[in-house]
């Protein structure tokens, strides 16, 4: 609809429309009815005068002429006549004579308003009066025979007139006749044209007015009643641009009326709602107490539409600093040190004691209200109404929310309610974030402590490692006798210190083992390493322990185990680890055994021995760092917690897995499970030379029997 | 006779590796630190030097770098001692050009193995 059709539209109502609809309607139908009309009336005249005066003119002609003719024929006849006879054709004469004067008379009547005719007739009639001169002379006398001759004559010469002027007459009346017809057609054809073209005219107009109708009447009823079903289906934003009649126009205007109310009371829902969103989820995702605070202030803000929001934090019981505050735009931040003077924070205590809100309509006149202090807080933070709700939490007061309005206002009871919600929610959210921050920085101390734990671990195991270096390094000189010969005694003596100092090594490795682990830097190096080879290097290195304490060793495992992808010194390490423990809880006289099996799969190593067991309900932890099982530490096995820690991660980083089975008292079985894939074989002698080199320096601390080894 | 440099700053195993090599009939010059052993190269006469990797001042990584950039000594055999095993620390020590890199704590009869390796591949 646009603004041109708008404004036309616009000029009148319905009944003004439709009363100029009516009167086009009528103008239309009075122009081809009139038209018509014309033409019918037109051509039906000319039919009426052939009709009833031309027609009957020429048959009266007609007549007169055959009438004469016969008044003749019978007053010859009476002239040649004697006796009885005669007097009869004279009768018949005088008849005809008769019959002539009234046909002249209805002639002369027919031709009444055509002159042309009315002189072509008296021309008839002057020469008929001449031939009835000669004729009635004769009537009078008696007849004579005689002169029959000659008066025949005479009365023939003086009919030839009357019938050339009856043939002047006929022709004249044709005339007319045909120029009747000729007037009749040609108005006929005229008629046609114009009433086709009224015709036309009415479609047309008719054809304005719908369109008209449509434009001015339809359209905006259309968009009105698609406003109304989009309002009744929910959508309050429906309006319509009110146009067309002004009913129609005030229909649009009452809607949007309508829709209007209906929007402002979704808007107050969706208030309520977005403020019950802020207050059970927004409010409580934020764990920064400003942000938390800064968020809060501004919904409530919005959602109660008032000039300003702030909240109070209460310090030992004194509400005072402003931590997070909301305005409208246009208005300027309080800042945070505007502190309350004691009568208005004894007022908002006293108002606020049982949870309540303290609220104001009019500062101006409120009546409690009036002590110095209250007018002049007040009016410097430009309170006129406001609503102060306080912030408690598991009943400790927190602060307060703080609701502003520049000009009165009367507060509705469920607005209030809906701010002390939103207090109480801000409380819990507070209190909240309160803990989540405490809980934030123990998890970030936590971890720092952590991270220097892991530090101070590898410092400290880098750190021993030098003197150990002094002291294996002189041990083993001394029993070498590089510094001269050795006692048995002394010998004794070297190997205890030797042994001890392995242990220590043992020990530092795995600690800083673990602290590769914990700090994510432990890598395994995978290269084909031939399986049976490590199991006799570690069988060499456990054998003395196993050996010394009585306890047997077996093994069953097939010569070609082949190479599979591991971490040499590491898979080493893990096994070492495996039989050192079984020795370590097998008592006298038991037995350890090592089982290697492998399938198209994997490689399987099992270490199981006859030893103390553990409980069923700590295997869960076994190999968590620094965990020892109960009957270990009741014995006071030595030992650190780290073992199965270390070899379970081992075998991880190799893809595989451990499983611990154990028995209390019967036995325990570790098993490793590593991927082992056989077309690993045919690339392992292009990988080793490779790796030859890294190796053997990496190598230099393993070959030397390390590990937790007590003997 | 073959000379062996050898550089550490803890006394106990510098007088350690020198108590062994001097057993095992080598000669050796010894340094508390690493400032004064590219003069002591330059002076002459040295077979093979022993750094301890994390001297303070000039750290054994950094002299053997040093000792690597004169062509001279391109073919020096150079071992680092070091007790720090990560695999990095080694690749650092490598990429340094070192010959070998021994970690703490090692055996005496073990470096001595890991020098005579290195002589014969210097020699060949």
């Amino acid at each position: 609809m646009n603004g041109a059709d708008g404004a036309d539209g616009a000029t009148g109502g319905i009944r003004s429309y439709v009363r100029r609809g009516i009167v086009a309607a009528l103008v239309a139908a009075a122009l081809s009815g009139g038209t018509g009309l014309f033409a019918v009336a037109g051509i039906s005249g000319a039919v009426d005068r052939i009709v009833h005066s031309l027609d009957p003119l020429q048959n009266d002609n007609a007549a007169i002429l055959q009438t004469i003719a016969g008044a003749e024929s019978s007053i010859r006849a009476y002239e040649l006549s004697s006796g009885a006879g005669g007097a009869q054709f004279l009768a018949e004469y005088r008849s005809g004579v008769r019959s002539y004067e009234k046909e002249m008379t209805s002639a002369l009547l027919a031709a009444g308003n055509d002159p042309a005719a009315e002189s072509a007739l008296l021309a008839v009639q002057a020469q008929a009066d001449g031939w009835l001169a000669v004729a009635s002379p004769l009537a009078r006398q008696p007849a004579m025979p005689a002169a029959a001759a000659l008066d025949a004559a005479t009365l023939r010469s003086a009919f030839s007139t009357i019938q050339a002027a009856s043939a002047d007459a006929a022709k004249v009346v044709d005339n007319e006749i045909r120029a009747a017809r000729t007037n009749a057609d040609s108005t006929e054809s005229i008629a046609l044209f114009v009433v086709s073209a009224a015709a036309l005219l009415t479609v047309a107009i008719a054809a304005v007015i719908g369109l008209r109708a449509r434009r001015t009447l339809v359209l905006p009823l259309e968009s009105l009643v698609a406003a109304i079903s989009r309002l009744h289906g929910g959508d309050s934003s429906a309006r319509v641009d009110p146009d067309g009649p002004a009913e129609v126009q005030a229909a649009g205007h009452a809607l949007n009326a309508l829709a209007e109310r209906l929007g402002g009371d979704e808007r107050r829902r969706a208030r309520i709602r977005a403020l019950s969103d802020l207050v059970t989820h927004d409010v409580r995702e934020h764990i920064d107490l400003a942000d938390l605070l800064g968020e809060a202030v501004a919904a409530v803000g919005v959602a109660f539409d008032v000039d300003r929001v702030f909240v109070r934090l209460a310090n030992d019981d004194v509400v005072d600093a402003i931590a997070a505050e909301w305005h409208r735009e246009g208005l300027d931040d309080l800042g945070p040190s505007i502190a309350r003077p004691p009568g208005v924070a004894k007022l908002i205590a006293e108002a606020t004691r049982d949870g309540r809100s303290l609220v104001i309509e009019d500062a101006r006149t409120d009546a409690r209200l009036t002590a110095p202090d209250i007018t002049t807080h007040f009016s410097r933070v430009d309170l006129r109404a406001s609503v102060i709700s306080p912030i408690v939490a598991a009943g400790e007061l927190l602060g307060s929310l703080v609701i502003l309005d520049n000009s009165p206002r009367y507060w509705q009871e469920d607005e209030v309610g809906l701010i002390e919600v939103a207090g109480e929610e801000l409380g819990r959210a507070m209190q909240h974030a309160q803990l989540f921050t405490a809980q934030r920085e123990l998890v970030a101390q936590l971890q720092e402590l952590d991270r220097s734990k892991s530090e101070f671990l590898s410092t400290v195991s880098h750190e021993l490692r030098t003197p150990l270096t002094s002291i294996a390094g002189y041990v083993e000189m001394l029993e070498e006798e590089d510094a001269g010969p050795v006692t048995e005694q002394q010998m004794k003596m070297l190997e205890i210190v030797d042994r001890n100092a392995r242990r220590l090594r043992g020990l530092i490795e795995d600690l800083l083992t673990l602290s590769r682990i914990e700090v994510g830097a432990f890598r395994v190096s995978l290269e084909p390493v031939d399986v049976a080879a490590i199991i006799d290097d570690v069988l060499q290195v456990i054998e003395p322990t196993v050996r010394d304490k009585g306890l047997t060793l077996h093994t069953e495992f097939a010569e070609d185990l082949g190479l599979v992808m591991a971490d040499r010194s590491q898979l080493e390490r893990a096994l070492l680890n495996l039989l050192a423990n079984a020795a370590k809880f097998t008592p006298e006289g038991g037995a350890v055994t090592v089982l290697a099996t492998r399938d198209r799969a994997e490689l399987r190593l099992a270490v199981n021995d006859t030893g103390i067991g553990i409980p069923p309900d700590e295997l869960e932890q076994l190999s968590t760092r620094f965990f020892r099982a109960s009957n270990a530490t009741e014995r006071a096995i030595p030992g650190t917690g780290l073992g199965l820690t270390i070899v379970r991660n081992i075998v991880e980083h190799h893809g595989g897995t451990l499983e611990i089975h154990s028995e209390l008292g019967v036995g325990t079985s570790f098993v490793i499970r590593i991927p082992a894939d056989r077309r690993t074989e045919s690339r392992g002698t292009a990988m080793r030379g490779r790796s030859d080199r890294r190796a053997a320096a990496r190598s230099a601390t393993m070959n030397e029997g390390e590990g937790v080894v007590p003997k | 006779m073959t000379r062996i440099l050898v550089a550490d700053d803890d006394r106990d195993i510098r007088e350690l590796v020198v108590a062994k090599l001097e057993l095992s009939g080598y000669e050796v010059v010894a340094f508390a630190n690493g400032e004064a052993v590219l003069d002591a190269l330059r002076g002459g006469g040295i077979d093979l030097v022993l750094l301890d990797a994390s001297m303070p001042g000039r750290g054994g990584v950094e002299v053997c770098a040093a000792v690597r950039h004169d062509p001279q000594f391109a073919s020096l055999p150079v071992i680092l001692l070091s007790a720090r095993a990560e695999e990095s620390d080694v690749e650092v020590g490598l990429a340094a050009g070192a010959t070998d890199y021994v970690v703490k704590p090692f055996s005496p009869r073990g470096l001595l193995e890991r020098v005579e390796e290195a002589l014969q591949g210097a020699a060949r």
